[in-house]
């Protein structure tokens, strides 16, 4: 009996360790040493730093409004994003999960932002909303692309939730395509031989099917939204007038333009207890779902 | 008839939609020819001439052999331990019930909630502690260590569909649970492990800071896109060595990419068969 | 087979990198450990321990160094200007040095990050370079003392090196070149709309706006989206000629001087409401490189930068006849001028293990023939060495005859507190898209000098 247990567990540790190893090796050693800063006041570069107990994290709750426009910003896109990227993946993944050549080639064209550097889409999406506006406005005399996009606070909002559903929206379908391929193809075909229009079928058949798909997929475009980083960096800077500034971004423009490392700590780990709530809940949601279906 | 019909207005749309996804590669493709004042006037016209000058430049100017060789040590290196370890720990975390085994699935996919900013000081003080930086192997351990989250969690996700049948019908000793994985359970991963490889071949591909933080100034351990991205600053842009560039950076990953999703498809249906 | 010998080396180098990840946290230990490292991955082996070995102890390196062995020096650089320059210039050490390596990063995008990452890990530059000032100050303890170097220091014009001196007036870093700002514009335009005169108050800028909006011209681009060139504007407009940078930012951070009473101060919104009136239809969208383009193809007569941007403009439109006009700020000529300082400067690694190595070197890059003439002529900027050598940039002997006329003074916003143009450049821009008034503005700038 023993010895089966020792076996067990000789053969969980082979399975599992090595994984466990590059993980903490990259990231959660790295997060936890990170920690340590978080009571210290220090700019990041010098040899001496403050010991100052919680008061960065008294700041943070109490003289800290960025931070808290970051929170709101970050959040409302968060809802933006994740249910727009959901629904249009989704859609285009029916669509070109059909074994034709045309669906290939369809899949590799919204795969395409996916494989971009991000220098240049910020370049690219400078010129859309530039030049490529106004040849727009021009044609069609709609006011709607006279607009300052970029230039307006409110409006850039969403220019940060197109370009990043745009971006990634090649990512979700592969999932979804994945998902909805491993459908068995007689259950659909019987259910539409029953005379089941198409919508049932994806409803009462499909859904149920790629529900794991699913939560894969909300889960990586929640933790994407509150994680969301690289558009702002490349493209809006935060601005303009701060109305783009995310957390990661207001944590890494701590960090290392304010020099105030400790804070950026602080914040840091303020803002991953606060995302674990949030995606503990969500797959609590998407969990009861799936046994549901 | 009807119902037929309203399905291929949805996919006319879909694929004409599509465009505006391919756009972006057709802009970089005609700019790259152009010389940088061309390209901020007249961004959406055609070049005025196609000639490759600016794509021989780059190939030499930036050493592209090097750099290609260097970012596909790092893509193959990280792919091929995660299709190893990845599904491995998938599939015993997805089968084992035990504290253990939440906390080693906690550890796991506790990073994709963690920005990447708030941490990359001490992850690079981690990595010169044990002599890696600047090395091709220290960028090799750090991008595997990142990909593996999201993989983990992806396969992760997918195991609970495999029907449980087919491992307990061996018997169980350990070194026979070793071979059932490997002839048994993972041929029936392959459709999630494509998806797996394609997202971390092009993350891999496209890094620019993890390459930026470990590699450091050794110009010989830096990948593709690090090297481009060097010619930027706040106030100067180098467009037209840039863009050639990317071209030429992309077409790898957009060729395995449509090489790849093919497998998804048949790795599917293979399974399927088997199963 | 080929399975199993890849599994096999795979959990060797698994088992390394545990140990590795597990000792992460002990800083003594690393030497062992990389042992580990080095057989679980033959191939890397050679290069991992030339690496692990530059960056082990000083004592180690020393030695080694001292034995005419191969050295390695680590050079961070901020810029990506003249890096051909650079290039050949590195080229030539290297050869009068054999045995040499010079390992470049240029680090133009994120310098300030990745030179913070470096340093905290411990692999600390030999020679780095970093803004003047306010950033420059956070490296001081890692500095080389130049002080009493006074073979080389008195190759530095003086005020070149007062950028580079701590608090105590020790010289901790030496200057590069010397960056100037004000308004750029079209000569062409200012003709073609019959500007003879330069405008230098504000009533006579709004004239010169009117002008070329009647000649069918865009009077200013100003690079809005930027807010590092709106905090740059702004610094114009706190200027205190009889103080000068230096005295003008330490009164403002005391408190001595409040915003709301500075003399010019609220020109800098009108300056802003002329550039939204005389400007493009989307202010907030005009970035660097478009304000550059439009200025070099004459298609916006003014715009606010330096002339770093010198080689952009060439590459747009290398005969665009340019100029610099020094930044009118109130109703007085006298008070509008240039802003002129060698705002990078370069530091040595005091703990360098190639000290004497590494002050050669920054020596040759900052004052050497090959020095001169990656900056003169790869930048296209004046030094901070004394020479006489041309310069190629337009736009910096431009500056010279208004540095000759006295009409500059230094810079203020390297000066200001940290994150300054970060935090006070939106201020800017939602005054620009009404979402502040000017009081607001101005009460923001107040707050954040007098925080620190």
């Amino acid at each position: 009996m023993k010895n089966k247990k020792i076996n067990d567990f000789l053969l969980f540790a082979l399975f599992v360790f090595p994984a466990v190893a590059f993980v903490l090796f990259a990231t959660d050693i790295p997060f936890v040493m990170n920690m340590y800063y978080s009571v210290f006041d220090w700019n990041g570069v010098g040899k001496s730093m403050k010991f100052v107990g919680l008061d960065n994290f008294i700041k943070i709750f109490t003289n800290d409004k960025l931070f808290w426009k970051g929170v709101t910003f970050t959040l409302k896109f968060a809802v933006f994003y994740v249910v727009i990227v959901n629904i249009i993946s989704l859609t285009v993944a029916v669509v070109m999960s059909k074994e034709k050549k045309s669906s290939s080639v369809g899949r590799a064209f919204y795969y395409v932002p996916y494989i971009i550097s991000l220098t240049a889409i910020s370049l690219i999406w400078k010129f859309i909303f530039g030049p490529g506006f106004e040849a727009l406005y021009n044609i069609t005399g709609w006011e709607f692309f006279n607009w300052s996009w970029v230039g307006t606070p409110k409006l850039a909002f969403y220019v940060v939730v197109i370009m990043a559903v745009w971006q990634n929206v090649g990512f979700y379908m592969v999932n979804y395509i994945a998902g909805i391929i491993a459908v068995p193809k007689e259950l659909t075909e019987a259910a539409k031989i029953d005379g089941a229009n198409s919508f049932q079928v994806f409803r009462k058949i499909m859904v149920p099917m790629i529900m794991p798909a699913v939560s894969i997929c909300m889960l990586t475009s929640l933790t994407f939204a509150f994680k969301l980083f690289d558009i702002i960096m490349v493209f809006t800077k935060g601005g303009p007038a701060n109305s783009t500034v995310t957390v990661a971004y207001n944590i890494y423009k701590e960090a290392f333009v304010n020099n105030k490392y400790g804070m950026a700590t602080a914040k840091s780990l303020v803002f991953v207890v606060f995302v674990l709530i949030v995606t503990a809940i969500q797959l609590k949601v998407t969990k009861s779902k799936e046994v549901e279906a | 008839m009807k119902k037929v019909r309203k399905v291929s207005i949805l996919s006319v749309i879909i694929f004409l939609c599509s465009i505006f996804w391919l756009m972006p590669l057709l802009l970089i493709f005609i700019n790259s020819f152009k010389p940088y004042n061309d390209m901020m006037q007249h961004f959406l016209a055609l070049p005025e001439s196609w000639k490759l000058d600016m794509y021989i430049e780059t190939w030499t100017k930036f050493k592209f052999p090097m750099l290609i060789g260097n970012t596909l040590i790092y893509t193959i290196g990280t792919v091929l331990v995660i299709v190893l370890l990845a599904p491995m720990a998938a599939y015993k975390l997805a089968r084992t019930k035990s504290k253990l085994s939440v906390v080693c699935f906690g550890l796991i996919i506790m990073p994709m909630m963690v920005p990447f900013q708030s941490y990359m000081i001490t992850l690079t003080r981690l990595v010169a502690n044990v002599n890696l930086t600047g090395t091709r192997m220290g960028q090799t351990l750090v991008s595997i260590g990142l990909c593996m989250p999201l993989a983990v969690y992806m396969i992760h996700g997918f195991v609970k569909n495999v029907p449980l049948e087919l491992e307990e019908c061996a018997c169980i000793d350990g070194a026979s649970k070793v071979r059932i994985y490997f002839s048994i359970v993972l041929p029936l991963l392959k459709p999630i492990l494509t998806t797996v490889v394609v997202l971390d071949t092009l993350a891999t591909w496209n890094d620019i800071i993890t390459n930026q933080l470990i590699v450091g100034g050794n110009a010989k351990a830096m990948n593709i896109q690090n090297a481009l991205y060097m010619q930027f600053s706040a106030q100067t842009s180098d467009w037209e060595h840039a863009l050639p560039g990317i071209v030429m950076s992309m077409i790898p990953s957009l060729i395995f990419f449509v090489l790849m999703q093919k497998h998804i498809v048949g790795g599917v249906t293979a399974g399927a068969v088997k199963g | 087979m080929v399975k199993k010998k890849l599994a096999v080396l795979l959990s060797a180098v698994m088992v390394a990198s545990m140990l590795a990840a597990c000792g992460g946290s002990d800083t003594q230990e690393p030497a062992a450990e990389s042992t580990n490292e080095d057989t679980a991955a033959s191939e890397e082996s050679a290069e991992a321990e030339s690496d692990g070995a530059s960056e082990e102890s000083a004592e180690s390196g020393e030695a080694s160094a001292a034995s005419g062995e191969e050295v390695t020096l680590k050079v961070f650089d901020a810029h990506a200007y003249g890096l051909d320059e650079y290039a050949e210039m590195v080229e030539a050490f290297e050869k009068d040095h054999p045995g040499v390596t010079i390992e470049v990063q240029h680090a133009a995008n994120d310098s300030n990050t990745l030179l913070q990452s470096r340093v905290n890990s411990g692999d600390i530059p030999d020679v780095f370079d970093v803004e003047s000032g306010t950033s420059a100050k956070m490296y001081y303890e890692y500095a080389y003392d130049w002080t009493d170097d006074t073979d080389v220091t008195s190759l530095f014009n003086e005020d070149a090196l007062e950028t580079g001196r701590d608090d105590d007036g020790r010289i901790k870093s030496l200057p590069w070149t010397y960056e100037n700002m004000g308004i750029l514009y079209n000569k062409d335009c200012f003709e073609q709309a019959g500007i003879t005169e330069l405008p230098t108050t504000m009533d006579e800028l709004e004239e010169a706006c009117k002008k070329l909006e009647a000649a069918g011209i865009t009077a200013f681009a100003m690079p809005a989206k930027e807010s590092w060139v709106l905090g740059q504007l702004a610094t114009h407009f706190m200027m205190d000629k009889s103080l000068d940078a230096e005295g003008t930012a330490n009164a403002l951070k005391s408190g001595e001087k409040q915003f709301a009473d500075l003399p010019n101060w609220n020109n800098l919104f009108r300056m802003l409401d002329l550039a939204i009136e005389y400007g493009p239809d989307k202010p907030l969208e005009i970035d660097w490189e478009t304000s550059e383009n439009m200025l070099a193809n004459g298609e916006a007569a003014m715009i606010h930068m330096g002339d770093w941007c010198q080689s952009t403009l060439d590459s747009f439109n290398a005969d665009a006849n340019l100029g610099f006009l020094p930044c009118p700020v109130g109703s007085s000529a006298d008070d509008c001028t240039l802003l002129s300082s060698c705002n990078w400067t370069y530091l040595v690694n005091k703990d360098s293990e190639n000290l004497e190595l590494a002050k050669e070197y920054l020596t040759y890059i900052l004052t050497s023939e090959m020095g001169q003439y990656w900056m003169c002529e790869g930048v296209g900027a004046v030094p901070g060495v004394k020479t006489d050598r041309e310069v190629s940039g337009k736009l910096a002997n431009d500056a010279k005859t208004y540095i000759a006329a006295a009409k500059t003074n230094g810079w203020i916003h390297t000066i200001a507190p940290t994150s300054y143009s970060d935090v006070c450049g939106p201020y800017l821009q939602a005054y620009m898209t009404g979402d502040m008034s000017a009081e607001e503005v101005t009460q923001g700038f107040q707050e954040f000098w007098t925080a620190q």
